[in-house]
């Protein structure tokens, strides 16, 4: 009961935050809604009983990303404009193509679901209680690390070549060999830098 | 005497390995030695390494049966093998035509090969994925090798603008086949191309077998009217056309082709297409075959789009390179009929298509990457129309050449591009797209034109002041030579085209019962 | 020996016109010579064999087209009707060859000129031995390019060009008859071979084609076809205005070609296809009528030409009407036997005529001759005794022919039969009459032309006296001896090559027509002679008198001008199709319609177009994002409308719909510029 309530309030915080951050003006608001909508998906997450990844998430996403993306917006040279005039002229068509998306969305998961699940009328529907799990213990992690070095040893060598070839292609991008570069901080420019011009917090 | 069949992967560690081993090695002399430009070093190392993988590749003989290796999330089949084959070949030629490209664009960092090698480690593993996630992760890796290949240029706007441009609509596209991969997870419980073949296809006969229709709902609405896995389906479906730049997704490849350097580009338009049909192939001939007829209509739709799109914006294209590439969507449209069709013949043709269309490009960006003007080349470095006049005059075989290649994409009669494009046309007719081909046919006609307008400017075209072309380096005018030979091989005997992709086909066709 | 008979003049052919440099004039003229004296022995063989011992040779060579529908060999059929042709064709041949050696000696073209005569030949041996109604046509077309090209021997003369086109031209027309023709036998019949389509006719009797909701008589459909073919080949009334214009090639050309052999491809194509013909007694009577309107007409022309070779070729023309409507009166035998003798005489009335002009310094104007009887002695008998034989003299070769051909036409007791029996008659007079204003303007009277050349008049040399002696004992000879064998009553000389129903066979009927009705014929015929020369002995003041008078001249001028109809034909129908031509097919349709829908308009349609969807790439990320997420929807929404209409789609509404967005989107940028 407190799981499905929790459950739903969760949601209903992911999906403002995730509008707000399309919608609101101010990058920087932007990225404090996008944080927001990562820690409320890993708490569903952690509703659902996925301690590993959905810790992972709060890690990855808010400790990681989400800084260095709030570093990267102060740091860049924005300004704020007015968006309204623009999106109120696509407002009508974006709007429509997303209500379709919407409506196409709503048509096909409910009939695909609604037959099977017994408790679907109950508001118990999310509880479910594996009896097995309770007796024979076996932590997300120790799986998750099971499964990757035997079943998906290749999958996860893949991922580690994709690891090290990020790291090798930003590298490359930025790294200065020749003295003819285009992007470039000057670091005057950047210290010289008014209240007024900057994005407001 | 294999003991464990996850040898068959052998190739690929070993390219795995190299590319490591080549990092390292490229890290240590360039940084130890004040930044020594062992760029060419590097590249041939590369093309080494691909030349022992293909060995490796050849050696590992695999001709009826096939396996499926690391918890069935490998297949090792003759399509795959082959075609990584071709695609070892192909990139080797693709290296040494670039070779000088790089240095003159003074693209000096030896990782721009380990990215290239890094690429077709990705392709490799899309040939031979057998699972959802294997196909992400190595189109991610080829993909995210690309974005930074597109961007490497970076005294050029255009070359950053078209790796940011790239990156972006590719991440977008990612998260559209990882969204439809999790319902297609959701619903299934798997992701295991085989696991999903076994389940569909027996259910759906098991179905029909049945009376009794009332216990069998969830069957019927999950797997039968299929409306969630047709939904998921189409996500996929439409990030693997994304790649391909088929028609409204295909505007990304116009800008990052331009932009992008045209070593890159020549990877970009020949190299990776091959990749992402096999992996159209496996998802949706082998595991979801039972679906054709639903997701047959929309594909026609988008190909004759693709067609439509490609033969006609081509008209208007003063640039070689941004012509090349509509060329390249259109031949991607025409390779979508014939993998629309649904039939044995059809999945022949498009191997065929394909395969005529990775050597035809070859040839035809080796000639672009020859042509290097003499003066003001390195700050031009995309080519207008108008610079090819009078090319007949300054070195006649090359035009020749040229021509030859441009006339036979463009599927003039007497050469192999007229074969395998009819062969389509023909498959098309045969399952009554009757409408399709007229379609597709009036749009290669167009085509033909601005194909032709080239032949016309380089032979015909009298320019006051004609334009000086470096001279070309012996070794790489033979390799370009054995190249133009290949293609009129094929045209004198296309039956070796022909045979490999029936084997292909059959073989497939084979397993998938 | 068969195959020996046909492909041995092209051998020849090929030998002159392929190395007739290396060859020179005299070897080529030797190979060709030589081929077409064997050609004519081997079918004299062959008539030995086939006609006297009743051996009909049947060769089935090779497939030529062979689809599941159509299947054409390339077969020959040698019977009576085939080797008689044979023979007469490879006699002439051989003859206008010798001739020709002599003839054309002082030209440099001679090689490419025996070439032509032999290749001529090999068309025509192709024409007369086919078995199946295709390779026919290729012969009939082949002889058909053959005389172009040689009427157009000298090519640099104006009339000469012009004479060829005007021949090809009116061809055309007889070819596309018979073209159709054989299509249609080819519909119904869906055979081509002589054997199927005669076997087939009797049970296609009163069948029914259908064509643009007409209904035709099958077989008369298919008959009248053919008979226009024979009438552009045969030169009958109406397309006839190409064989004197003809006349402007080489003399030997004339003698060959449109006296003996060609101009008789259309008897032999209605006397070939004669079981066809007596199943329609319609297009009979038609042929008839037609037939002894030529006879009549063309014998009145030539009364009052002036040019010897024209009022040969006239009487050429008459005599073929003689053929056709002997042919039209079911005698095919009459007529083909008609053929033979005709050309052997008229072979030797070009031939001598061809003498003469090479006496007179190539003069070929009657008025400026006369006085060569004692100039050119044996030219001159040769051609009285040609001449004789045309007019049906008693006795000569023409007699037994013509005399029977107006027999039977009188002894059909048919209001067509009288027609041609009287226009026949008057022709055998008019015939008669111009044949003796030739000799007498020619040979008897004063001469008239200038002196030099009168000095420098001489006989002919040895090949050219040799022909005309060779020709000279079949003109006299053959009509006897050949008679009864070949026209005889009970005579089962033709066995299955001509077909003739019992209902059409009146031969008997002819034998009791009414004494007076036989001996008309040759009672005219002398009379002619016998006015006619008296008429240009003593009466020539009343000739000129006559000519002069307000009518007189008229009528003078109506025959002398062919009754006119090369002027309407070139005033009324040529003037007329130039203009519909010009005005309709090529600038309305051609340059009009076709051009604004076809090239130049669909090319600006299309660049338009292109610059619109050029225009679709506009740089910007969120564009492009944009349309991925809307083609997304699409293909999703797409899915979820077939759930509901999926029944009433079909794709290539799509498909239609994507065609027409094209044109529909024309506007948008013109609105935005």
């Amino acid at each position: 009961m407190i799981v499905n309530l929790f459950f739903y309030f969760f949601s209903f915080v992911l999906i403002t935050s995730s509008l707000m951050t399309v919608f609101s003006q101010n990058s920087i608001y932007s990225v404090l809604f996008l944080v927001l909508s990562f820690v409320s998906s890993s708490s569903i997450l952690f509703l659902l009983e996925c301690e590993y990844v959905s810790l992972i998430f709060i890690i990855i996403y808010v400790g990681a990303i989400a800084v260095l993306f709030l570093f990267v917006v102060m740091m860049l040279d924005i300004k704020t404009i007015s968006l309204v005039k623009d999106s109120l002229k696509y407002f009508p068509f974006g709007s429509f193509i997303g209500i379709a998306f919407l409506i196409e969305i709503l048509l096909v998961v409910p009939s695909t679901f609604e037959a099977i699940n017994p408790y679907n009328i109950s508001f118990l529907c999310n509880f479910h209680l594996d009896w097995f799990n309770k007796l024979d213990y076996f932590t997300e992690i120790m799986s998750v690390g099971h499964l990757l070095y035997t079943d998906y040893l290749i999958q996860f060598l893949l991922s580690g070549n994709i690891l090290l070839l990020a790291t090798i292609g930003p590298v490359t991008l930025v790294l200065i060999r020749s003295i003819k570069t285009t992007k470039k901080q000057i670091t005057f420019k950047q210290l010289s830098r008014t209240y007024n011009s900057v994005l407001y917090i | 005497m294999l003991i464990f069949k996850e040898i068959q992967l052998l190739p690929e560690i070993f390219l795995g390995i190299s590319i490591i081993y080549l990092i390292i090695h490229g890290t240590f002399i360039s940084v130890n030695n004040k930044y020594l430009l062992i760029q060419n070093s590097v590249l041939y190392l590369s093309v080494l390494i691909i030349s022992l993988f293909c060995f490796l590749l050849i050696n590992n003989t695999i001709e009826c049966n096939d396996f499926q290796i690391f918890n069935n999330t490998i297949i090792i089949d003759y399509l795959g093998s082959f075609s990584k084959i071709l695609i070892a070949i192909v990139s080797i030629f693709c290296f040494l035509m670039i070779q000088r490209y790089l240095t003159v664009q003074k693209i000096n960092y030896f990782e721009y090969s380990v990215l290239i090698l890094f690429a077709l480690l990705g392709i490799f593993f899309i040939c031979s994925s057998n699972d959802l996630i294997t196909a992400y992760l190595a189109i991610e890796l080829q993909s995210l090798s690309f974005y930074i290949m597109a961007a490497l240029k970076k005294d050029s706007a255009f070359s950053v603008d078209a790796g940011l441009k790239y990156f972006i609509l590719g991440a977008f596209s990612s998260s559209l086949f990882l969204f439809g991969s999790s319902i297609l997870y959701g619903v299934s419980g798997t992701t295991n191309f085989e696991d999903l073949k076994n389940l569909f296809f027996w259910v759906y006969s098991s179905y029909d077998c049945t009376q009794d229709a009332s216990d069998y709902t969830f069957v019927k609405d999950v797997f039968i009217n299929g409306g969630l896995i047709q939904f998921a389906l189409s996500f996929i479906f439409v990030s693997l056309l994304f790649k391909l730049a088929i028609a409204p997704f295909h505007l990304w490849s116009i800008d990052v082709y331009e932009g992008s350097p045209s070593s890159s580009t020549f990877f970009f338009a020949v190299v990776p297409k091959l990749a992402i049909f096999i992996l159209l192939v496996r998802i949706f001939y082998s595991s979801f075959f039972e679906y054709t007829a639903k997701w047959r209509y929309y594909i026609v739709i988008l190909a004759v789009l693709t067609i439509v799109v490609g033969s006609f914006a081509g008209l208007e294209q003063k640039k070689l390179k941004s012509l090349l590439a509509y060329s390249s969507i259109s031949h991607m449209g025409y390779t979508l009929i014939a993998f629309s069709t649904g039939t044995f013949e059809g999945l022949q043709m498009l191997f065929c298509y394909l395969f005529l269309y990775m050597i035809a490009g070859l040839c035809i960006w080796s000639i672009f990457l020859m042509l290097q003007l003499k003066y003001k080349y390195v700050k031009k470095q995309n080519k207008d129309l108008a610079d090819l006049s009078s090319l007949s005059k300054s070195n006649n075989i090359l035009a020749l050449f040229f021509s030859t290649v441009l006339l036979s994409i463009a599927g003039l009669p007497p050469m192999v591009g007229f074969l395998v494009k009819i062969g389509i046309f023909l498959v098309s007719i045969e399952v009554s797209m009757y409408f399709v081909s007229i379609v597709s046919i009036l749009c290669s006609v167009i085509s033909t034109f601005y194909y032709i307008r080239i032949v016309k400017i380089m032979f015909f075209e009298n320019s006051t002041a004609g334009k000086l072309y470096q001279p070309i380096k012996s070794h790489i005018s033979i390799v370009i030579v054995c190249l133009f030979y290949f293609l009129l091989f094929l045209f004198i005997n296309p039956t070796l085209i022909y045979l490999f992709s029936y084997k292909i086909t059959l073989l497939l066709t084979m397993t998938m019962m | 020996m068969y195959l020996l008979l046909i492909f041995l003049p092209l051998i020849g052919s090929i030998c002159a016109g392929l190395f007739g440099r290396i060859l020179g004039p005299f070897g080529s003229s030797f190979v060709t010579v030589i081929c077409l004296m064997v050609t004519f022995c081997l079918s004299l063989f062959a008539f030995y064999e086939v006609a006297l011992l009743d051996c009909c040779v049947y060769i089935k060579l090779a497939p030529w087209i062979n689809s599941e529908m159509l299947n054409v060999d390339w077969g020959f059929l040698f019977d009576s009707l085939t080797v008689v042709m044979c023979c007469v064709v490879t006699f002439v041949s051989s003859i206008v060859h010798l001739y020709s050696t002599e003839y054309m000696a002082y030209d440099p073209h001679l090689p490419r000129f025996m070439s032509y005569l032999s290749l001529f030949t090999f068309f025509m041996l192709i024409l007369v031995t086919a078995d199946n109604f295709i390779q026919m046509f290729v012969g009939w077309e082949g002889v058909g390019l053959c005389s172009y090209l040689l009427i157009n021997f000298w090519f640099t003369r104006i009339q000469a060009n012009k004479a060829a086109i005007k021949a090809m031209i009116l061809n055309r027309i007889g070819d596309f008859g018979l073209v159709i023709g054989i299509l249609i036998i080819f519909v119904e019949y869906k055979a081509v071979d002589y054997a199927t389509v005669f076997a087939l006719t009797p049970i296609f009797t009163n069948k029914v084609f259908h064509f643009l909701n007409f209904d035709f008589d099958l077989i008369s459909l298919i008959c009248f076809f053919l008979f226009i073919g024979a009438v552009g080949k045969s030169a009958q009334l109406g397309l006839h205005t190409w064989l004197p214009d003809a006349m402007e090639g080489p003399t030997p050309v004339s003698a060959l070609i449109h006296a003996a052999t060609m101009v008789t491809a259309g008897v032999f194509l209605i006397a070939r296809t004669s079981p066809l013909f007596e199943y329609t007694s319609s297009i009979l009577s038609l042929v008839t009528i037609v037939g002894a309107c030529t006879a009549f007409f063309a014998a009145t022309v030539g009364l009052l030409q002036n040019d010897l070779k024209r009022v040969i070729a006239y009487s050429t023309c008459s005599q073929l009407g003689y053929m056709v409507f002997a042919c039209g009166l079911s005698n095919y035998s009459v007529g083909v036997f008609h053929l033979v003798n005709h050309a052997f005489f008229k072979a030797l009335l070009f031939l001598g005529a061809g003498s003469i002009i090479h006496a007179v310094a190539d003069e070929q104007d009657m008025r400026k001759m006369g006085g060569l009887k004692k100039l050119v002695p044996f030219t001159y008998s040769m051609m009285v005794i040609g001449s004789l034989a045309l007019i049906g003299f008693p006795f000569l070769t023409g007699f037994y022919s013509k005399d029977v051909i107006l027999e039977v036409a009188y002894g059909k007791y048919t209001l067509e039969g009288h027609f041609s029996y009287i226009l026949g008659t008057l022709g055998a007079f008019l015939t008669a009459f111009y044949s003796t204003r030739l000799i007498y303007l020619t040979f008897l009277s004063k001469p008239n032309g200038y002196k030099s050349v009168i000095c420098a008049a001489y006989d002919s040399s040895y090949q050219i006296s040799a022909s005309l002696f060779f020709l000279v004992i079949p003109s006299v000879l053959i009509g006897f001896y050949a008679k009864d064998m070949i026209i005889g009553f009970g005579s089962d000389f033709w066995g299955n090559a001509i077909f003739t129903s019992i209902e059409n066979m009146n031969r008997i009927d002819s034998e009791f027509i009414t004494h007076f009705y036989k001996i008309l014929p040759v009672a005219l015929s002398i009379l002619g002679v016998t006015s006619s020369f008296l008429l240009y002995l003593f009466g020539s003041k009343i000739l000129v008198k006559l000519k002069l008078s307000t009518i007189g001249k008229k009528i003078y001028n109506f025959f002398n001008k062919k009754w006119f109809f090369d002027k309407v034909y070139n005033e009324y129908v040529s003037q007329f199709f130039f203009t519909i031509s010009y005005t309709v097919t090529y600038k309305t349709i051609d340059r009009g319609i076709i051009e604004i829908f076809g090239p130049m308009g669909l090319s600006s349609a299309i660049t338009k177009k292109a610059l619109y969807i050029s225009k679709l790439q506009t740089g910007y990320l969120y564009h492009y994002t944009f349309l991925i997420l809307t083609g997304l929807t699409l293909i999703l929404g797409v899915r979820q409308f077939w759930v509901f209409l999926g029944d009433f789609i079909d794709f290539k509404i799509f498909v239609l719909f994507l065609i027409l967005s094209f044109f529909l989107l024309n506007e948008k940028p013109s609105k935005n510029q």
